[in-house]
């Protein structure tokens, strides 16, 4: 009688969680449907710690891409409990060419944390109405750039002219941004292409939109190119677009309402992805035996990636100050005036858009644990 | 004034509930225009440059347009040849059949890397993928008429083989196969509007298609849902017209 008892209230209590999740999943239907009175109503009986403890811990991450080793860093971090240890329990929303965004995400509330991949974009967001602070940067310069082949290679922005450009969903104005900076007319083909890189070797275009840490590797491995002899890679950056990716942001209210969640988040990621570097093939093996088993990932490809990708993870700030720092100055300086040139004139003011405070908290907690 | 207005509230108050109903899921959920535009929103996006979506409107259409014709003349070319000659039929219905099997997604990337971007390549994947349920009504339309008349033809020693073959075809079994031809048009009209925008889609540099594509790249929904709504109107359109069309004409050919 004790056991059924028990079972009945662990029963109860799953089933009042599961609904406490929905309401989490779904605030814009709860909202509508009165759940701000109907959820408390039937999590009455619960203790109320119980269900403070069970929110707290809940944090959605939106990804900016599928789950790869992009993300390796977060990956390890829960597998070796840095975010358990702090009593938090995020859950990563892959991205992709046909997920949400990740601001469309955080915006929609489906997700408290997101990863954007793109500056501008980002910009754009808030630019709509959307109250996003930047806590951190994952890459301190994108990764993005332009890949061409040695018949007709793109190393300047000059030879961008008269091209036949292989671009995927807003790689345009990317194109149109870096012609505008180095005060050249916009004249090139632009074709729509996906993110295989075949079609440039196909011969559909002269440059295609990649990123250092993916179709290069595929050129290498499935077509035994050589760097800088059969194929070149030019970043953007190196076009004059300079931008952060894979930002870290969230509602501004959220920061100021959950401060210690999301510096309890943000120092397990960088715990996370300094294990991941010294021991890169754990990342990897999570990627392809967990949480990416099913994308069909190549071992080789998905470990060439993971140590490609710390040289973009490092810049003199990181050096100085530690992993995922941002700074709104070099922001203004060196992002705005690419961002311009893309035609976005609207741009708010840096420091609005940059928030340190979790990152002074995470280096001051790494300062006084050593 | 009243009556009209009257009139109006009664014939389409479903539409007036779904728009009541969108706005007010927008305003009280707070969304933003990223994550749902209010339809006063997508109208505002309209308004301030109804060129701009007309003009790409116009890009879908023409393209739809144009794969659904090509798609029909050669659905009634192949039918016609699969009638005229058995061996024909088992040669195109395997090659139909695995056409037809493709997904869109898969096809329109090898389509455009055969024949290039632009226009032409939009037309070609709508004919491609519309011409198979013609040709498979059209073929069932020619094989179709009924017993009384083959008798008739019959006795004027005019049969679907042999040296009267062609007079056959031409006063019976083509007649007898206007109405699935109708039928076939009425069915691909929304179709061939939803071919031309996935492409745009994916592939496209103009059309609403692209539109969609190109505003949500820059978190433009309002602009990306405007373009969705305006191809919702063209597909409900283009079918009002063509089973209008198929009324109209219909009973010409029905006994």
């Amino acid at each position: 009688m004790k056991e059924n008892s028990s079972d009945s209230l662990i029963n109860r209590r799953r089933a009042l969680a599961r609904i406490g999740a929905l309401s989490m999943s779904m605030p814009g239907l709860v909202k509508v449907f009165g759940g701000a009175t109907l959820v408390p109503g039937l999590l009455h009986g619960c203790s109320s710690q119980e269900t403070a403890s069970s929110a707290s811990s809940q944090l959605r991450v939106a990804l900016a891409w599928i789950n790869n080793v992009e993300y390796a860093g977060l990956f390890v971090a829960e597998d070796k409990n840095f975010y358990g240890a702090r009593n938090i329990k995020p859950v990563f929303l892959p991205g992709g060419p046909n997920a949400p965004m990740p601001s469309v995400s955080v915006a929609a509330g489906a997700a408290q944390l997101g990863f954007d991949n793109d500056l501008r974009r980002f910009i754009e967001a808030v630019n709509l109405g959307n109250d996003f602070v930047i806590i951190g940067a994952q890459y301190q310069r994108s990764p993005g750039g332009v890949i061409s082949l040695a018949n007709r290679p793109v190393r300047r922005a000059e030879d961008l002219l008269g091209c036949r450009f292989l671009g995927q969903e807003g790689v345009k104005t990317s194109v149109d941004a870096a012609l505008t900076l180095a005060g050249l007319p916009l004249e090139y083909t632009y074709l729509p292409a996906g993110y295989s890189v075949s079609s440039l070797v196909e011969n559909q275009g002269d440059a295609y939109s990649g990123f250092a840490v993916n179709q290069p590797i595929t050129l290498e491995k499935e077509y035994g190119m050589k760097p800088n002899i059969d194929y070149f890679f030019t970043s953007w950056a190196d076009l004059g677009l300079h931008g952060y990716a894979n930002m870290l942001f969230c509602h501004r209210r959220f920061l100021d309402e959950n401060f210690q969640k999301a510096v309890k988040f943000l120092a397990g990621t960088i715990q996370g992805w300094r294990a991941n570097f010294e021991n890169p093939g754990l990342g990897v093996d999570l990627v392809l035996n967990e949480y990416g088993r099913d994308l069909g990932l190549n071992r080789d490809q998905q470990m060439r990636q993971n140590l490609i990708q710390a040289e973009y993870m490092e810049s003199d700030l990181t050096r100085e100050k530690g992993l995922f720092w941002v700074d709104a100055g070099i922001m203004e300086r060196e992002m705005y005036p690419s961002l311009r040139a893309g035609g976005l004139v609207d741009l708010p003011d840096a420091k609005s858009l940059v928030d340190t405070r979790a990152l002074d908290a995470v280096y001051e907690l790494f300062a006084q644990a050593a | 004034m009243r009556a009209w207005l009257f009139n109006a509230l009664f014939r389409y108050w479903a539409i007036l509930i779904l728009l009541v109903s969108w706005q007010a899921l927008v305003t009280v959920n707070d969304y933003n225009s990223i994550v749902a535009p209010s339809p006063m929103q997508v109208g505002i996006a309209f308004l301030s440059d109804p060129e701009y979506f007309m003009l790409h409107a116009w890009h879908t259409l023409s393209s739809a347009i144009g794969g659904l014709i090509l798609g029909i003349a050669v659905g009634i070319t192949v039918a016609s040849l699969s009638w005229a000659t058995p061996l024909f039929n088992g040669l195109l219905m395997p090659m139909s059949l695995f056409f037809r099997s493709i997904p869109i997604v898969a096809i329109i990337p090898i389509i455009v890397r055969l024949v290039g971007y632009g226009s032409h390549s939009v037309i070609m994947i709508t004919a491609i993928l519309t011409f198979f349920p013609c040709y498979l009504l059209f073929l069932s339309g020619l094989e179709s008429a009924n017993s009384t008349r083959r008798d008739f033809f019959a006795s004027l020693n005019c049969r679907p083989k042999g040296i009267k073959m062609l007079s056959f075809f031409r006063y019976l079994a083509l007649p007898s196969a206007m109405p699935s031809l109708l039928i076939s048009v009425r069915l691909l009209a929304p179709t061939c509007i939803l071919v031309a925008l996935v492409t745009e889609f994916l592939m496209g540099l103009q059309g609403l298609g692209y539109v969609m594509t190109s505003a949500r790249s820059t978190l433009r929904m309002d602009v990306s849902w405007t373009a969705a709504l305006i191809s919702c109107f063209l597909s409900v359109g283009f079918f009002l017209l063509a089973s209008a069309v198929e009324q109209k004409y219909r009973s010409r050919w029905v006994d």
